[in-house]
């Protein structure tokens, strides 16, 4: 297995450096450049140019491109125009935010999951099962802003049970419980926007697996040794129905370290995803450089997660 | 003679009587066992015989009550040790189920829990039908699967049924079949996934077994074969009904119904069937599908019409020949096979 | 000169590993087999699951890409046509599969799943081509008008013969039959048994019969080779063996067949038994160190038996 891992691991190296490679050329093709954004009109064309000369704007793009490896590796992977910060303390700071409204979600997201996919899949076609598939189709059917506005509009604007965006107010103290608190606060309802939502899936699967192996062969089997339904219930369905939704867990993870880009904009949540779309439309390509390239290497991780979980959970699968 | 005597003395297992398993397709009810009735003795093994949708794997799963019951109908009755099977809560039932009737397989890869290892799914049949704990459950599967002739028992016990071949997980099968001595083991196809050597090794482990145990078997199986090599007493079955129940010598050598007699003889290098390069008396025709059988009269006659009407009953009734050998319908008295043409 | 000849053939799978992915071993599926059909005969190719014969059959017919060895059809060496669908080979031999379920295209209608290999070859108007159909239909006892239906409304056995009917469209001298009758119950295998040999006395087809079952091989084919661990332990006529089977193997495998007489139980018990015992004492006597069968030794007139 960790010879898998290693293998997996040394396949990254190409990919980043092909898909660096890549988002560098069109970055470096797109119109205007990050001074487009920010020109004072009181600076004259001449000290504008004299500036993109200076920042190497003229510089054929592999020159370009090395400049930017060499820097990228020694932990430098440029500075924000836009925040005038290093690009690597930016997604730093964001990706903390990110980190824990993604371990909020997932959490809600799978628990929901879980729990009305057992059941969904215990009592098919009873009262129950057919509103949690209406619930399914609905949720599948919400496109994640409308939800998302719908949420801030109703427990928000109108409830005040939560706040209406943002990740903690300006009045507390970095580090100190109330602080941490307020946090936790304004992480909820944007959590429980994601979790709602993304937990169809594992409703779906388990629902699905459920009722494929409750007259599996060797549920019969079970049955026929005189085990209650109860136990056939959670040592022979549920274990192998959860299969499938542990095998999704790694992408998940993934999926939603990269941050939620509707969900963390409608709530203005500054995480890697607000980031994101914030750096593309201001141009600021060394963020969105570094952005994209850390997605890719998380997806390839997500897999590899994915696989690891696979070989923990399934004797039958082995990574060698 | 003295083989006679004891059968004289046998008692009865099992007693079905008028057992018929409907299966829900659209709507409608359609019986795939109809009307069968029968008694299983004793210390013999009892084969069902019959081809693909004749209603034999229907009948075994009925007697636990192991269908869907979703979209399944059983009705009739199932006598054991003194209680009608049938009318047992899923509680009540639970005691019998693995205790007293065991049941093995066709497929033991799909028969098997895959995320369980063989010792696990060895002692869960010993967890709810034995005051064990857990260290005499372990020892009493190590030694079921020493007596299944199971090389390294203390391995087997800790791998995955992946991680075993065919044939050794059938044997983990049997071992969880018989863990706690039943009295009646049903076995549905139990070698069919098998190849020749490995079937042969698990029949002679299942016949050594069953008389060791002294329990009753219920055989299903489409392989004359092995029902020649089991057998004590043979049901052949067609189209959800039994249609001739005999002695296994008396089948082989007097089979009488036309259905048994057709099929016999259609068996490669049997001694009714063509040996060497003849031809193979053939049955026209196919064996009816559930929604298409033919529920008035004898279900066979379509498929023998150089027979004439007037040679079948119009309600078959069992024929009593012999004393151990009862046929359906009277159409057996003037029937003659015919060489099949393609 | 041999319809097929087949002269020590070799299909070896690599098993790659390590984290180059480079080839460390190979699983030797067939391992350096040689036979030869005649026209009109039928060779039965006998094996337990994993022992490559069905590897065999796919090699012929060049589903397999062969490691080693030649293969000749009609005194043709056909190894250089392996792969390439249009060859002269492909119209003279064809195959039918066990599973009639799969093997048949599903969205298909019959007319289309029999008039394929016709319209790889011939250029035939849809009349001709109709016609022709209906003829193979005919040749395999199915009626014309099912000609436009699709292969779910036939059962196991019909299925069998539209498969068959296909492999027919182009008159082959040889059908390759991998385990044509393993799907189907008894009576339908009767069927299908009788019907193929009616078509091979008809057009004086050959058979590569490959089967598990020792009954219906024996039934089907005037030669037999037994095949084992990717080789053969013993070739020669259905006589010889099945009635003095030389080989530990190929005794065992016959020991094992059900016998249909419960008259011998007794003694068939004791026979397997017997030979279960001579299997496991004298096994390293018909098996090198590495458990590799041994090469074919001709024992008398067509009878081999691999011994040292």
């Amino acid at each position: 297995m960790w010879k898998t891992i290693v293998k997996r691991v040394l396949i990254l190296v190409p990919q980043v450096i092909i898909l660096s490679l890549l988002i560098f050329l069109l970055a470096n093709f797109m119109p205007g450049d990050a001074l487009t954004g920010k020109i004072d009109p009181g600076v004259s064309p001449a000290r504008l140019e004299e500036l993109r000369r200076q920042w190497g704007y003229y510089d054929p793009w592999y020159v370009k491109y090395g400049r930017w490896v060499q820097n990228a590796l020694q932990g430098d992977l440029g500075e924000s125009t836009a925040y005038k910060l290093p690009v690597l303390q930016l997604i730093g700071q964001r990706a903390g935010n990110t980190f824990w409204l993604a371990l909020m979600t997932m959490a809600i997201s799978y628990g929901i999951g879980i729990l009305l996919g057992i059941i969904a899949g215990r009592y098919q076609n009873k009262p129950a099962d057919k509103a949690i598939v209406f619930y399914t189709f609905v949720a599948l059917a919400m496109p994640t802003v409308v939800f998302s506005l719908i949420n801030i509009f109703v427990f928000a604007f109108k409830l005040h049970w939560f706040p209406m965006g943002g990740s903690v107010d300006v009045v507390y103290t970095v580090g100190t419980l109330p602080y941490y608190r307020d946090k936790l606060y304004h992480m909820i309802l944007p959590a429980l926007t994601g979790g709602l939502l993304y937990t169809i899936g594992t409703i779906q699967f388990l629902r699905n697996e459920i009722i494929d192996y409750k007259n599996s062969d060797f549920v019969v089997t079970a049955r026929s040794k005189g085990v209650p339904e109860k136990k056939i219930f959670s040592r022979h369905i549920f274990r192998n129905a959860l299969l499938p939704v542990a095998s999704f867990m790694g992408y998940d993870i993934a999926f939603l370290l990269g941050g939620s880009i509707f969900i963390e904009y409608v709530f203005s949540y500054p995480g890697m995803g607000r980031l994101f779309i914030e750096s593309i439309l201001r141009r600021d390509y060394a963020v969105v450089n570094a952005l994209i390239i850390l997605f890719a290497v998380l997806t390839v991780l997500g897999t590899l997660l994915s696989d690891i979980i696979m070989t923990v959970v399934d004797p039958r699968i082995r990574i060698k | 003679m003295e083989e006679e005597k004891n059968k004289m003395v046998r008692k009865e297992l099992l007693r079905i009587s008028n057992l018929v398993t409907s299966f829900c397709i659209n709507g409608h009810y359609y019986a795939a066992v109809d009307g069968v009735s029968l008694g299983i003795n004793e210390n013999e093994v009892f084969a069902i015989v019959g081809e693909s949708g004749c209603g034999k794997s229907a009948l075994a799963l009925s007697i636990l009550n192991l269908h869907n019951k979703a979209h399944t109908k059983v009705e009739g009755n199932i006598y054991f040790k003194g209680k009608d099977l049938l009318t047992l809560s899923t509680e009540e039932l639970n005691k019998i189920r693995g205790r007293d009737i065991g049941m093995i397989f066709q497929d033991p890869l799909t028969a098997l829990n895959p995320l369980m290892k063989i010792g696990a799914q060895i002692e869960e049949a010993l967890f709810y039908h034995a005051s064990m704990n857990s260290r005499s459950r372990k020892k009493r599967a190590l030694e079921l699967l020493e007596q299944v002739g199971i090389q390294n028992p203390g391995l087997t016990y800790s791998q995955f049924p992946h991680e075993l071949s065919g044939g050794m997980r059938q044997r983990a099968m049997i071992a969880i079949a018989l863990s706690c001595k039943p009295s009646l083991v049903i076995a549905d196809e139990p070698t069919t996934a098998l190849d020749v050597t490995i079937q042969a090794q698990i029949l002679d482990l299942l016949g050594r077994l069953q008389k060791e145990i002294k329990s009753g078997i219920i055989l299903i199986t489409h392989d004359l074969g092995v029902v020649a090599e089991m057998a004590d007493r043979v049901g052949v079955m067609y189209a959800g009904q039994l249609v001739e129940i005999a002695d296994v010598k008396e089948i082989f050598l007097n089979p009488l119904h036309p259905y048994t007699r057709s099929l016999f003889a259609s068996m490669p290098n049997s001694p009714a069937g063509g040996r060497g390069d003849k031809r193979l008396p053939v049955i026209e025709g196919m064996v009816p599908s559930l929604l298409n059988i033919e529920r008035q009269g004898c279900r066979f006659a379509p498929r023998i019409p150089w027979i004439p009407a007037s040679y079948h009953e119009e309600v078959p009734q069992y024929h009593r020949v012999k004393e151990d050998h009862v046929v359906l319908c009277s159409c057996y008295k003037n029937f003659y096979l015919r060489k099949g043409r393609g | 000169m041999p319809l097929l000849e087949v002269e020590n053939l070799k299909v070896y799978y690599p098993v790659r590993g390590g984290i180059l992915g480079r080839v460390q071993d190979y699983v030797k599926a067939i391992d350096g087999i040689s036979f030869a059909v005649e026209e009109g005969e039928t060779l039965g190719l006998v094996g337990e699951s994993g022992s490559g014969k069905s590897t065999t059959g796919k090699a012929v017919i060049g589903l397999a890409r062969i490691t080693q060895g030649r293969i000749r059809f009609q005194g043709e060496d056909i190894t250089k046509y392996v792969g390439k669908n249009h060859s002269p080979y492909r119209r003279g031999v064809q195959m039918i599969f066990q599973d009639v379920y799969s093997s048949l295209n599903p969205k298909k209608r019959v007319l289309d799943i029999v008039a394929e290999p016709i319209r790889n070859f011939e250029h035939l108007t849809p009349k001709q081509e109709q016609k022709k159909v209906e003829e193979l239909l005919d040749i395999v006892g199915l009626s014309p008008e099912n000609a436009l239906k699709y292969p779910h409304e036939f059962s196991g056995g019909q299925r069998q013969r539209i498969g068959i009917a296909r492999a027919m469209a182009l008159k082959p001298k040889l059908i390759i039959a991998d385990e044509p009758v393993s799907a189907l119950d008894l009576s339908v295998q009767a069927q299908v048994l009788n019907f193929m040999k009616d078509i091979q006395q008809q057009f004086n087809l050959a058979f590569l019969f490959i089967s598990h079952d020792l009954g219906v091989v024996e039934h089907m084919c005037s030669n037999i080779a037994i095949m084992h661990k990717g080789r053969f332990v013993e070739m020669g006529s259905k006589k010889q063996i099945y009635g003095q089977p030389m080989h530990i193997y190929t005794r065992r495998l016959i020991a094992a067949i059900p016998n249909a007489d419960p008259g011998r139980r007794k003694e068939m018990k004791g026979l397997r038994e017997g030979v279960a015992r001579e299997y496991d004492l004298k096994h390293s006597q018909y098996y090198t160190k590495d458990g590799r069968v041994y090469d074919l030794k001709k024992l008398r007139d067509n009878h081999f038996v691999a011994l040292p």
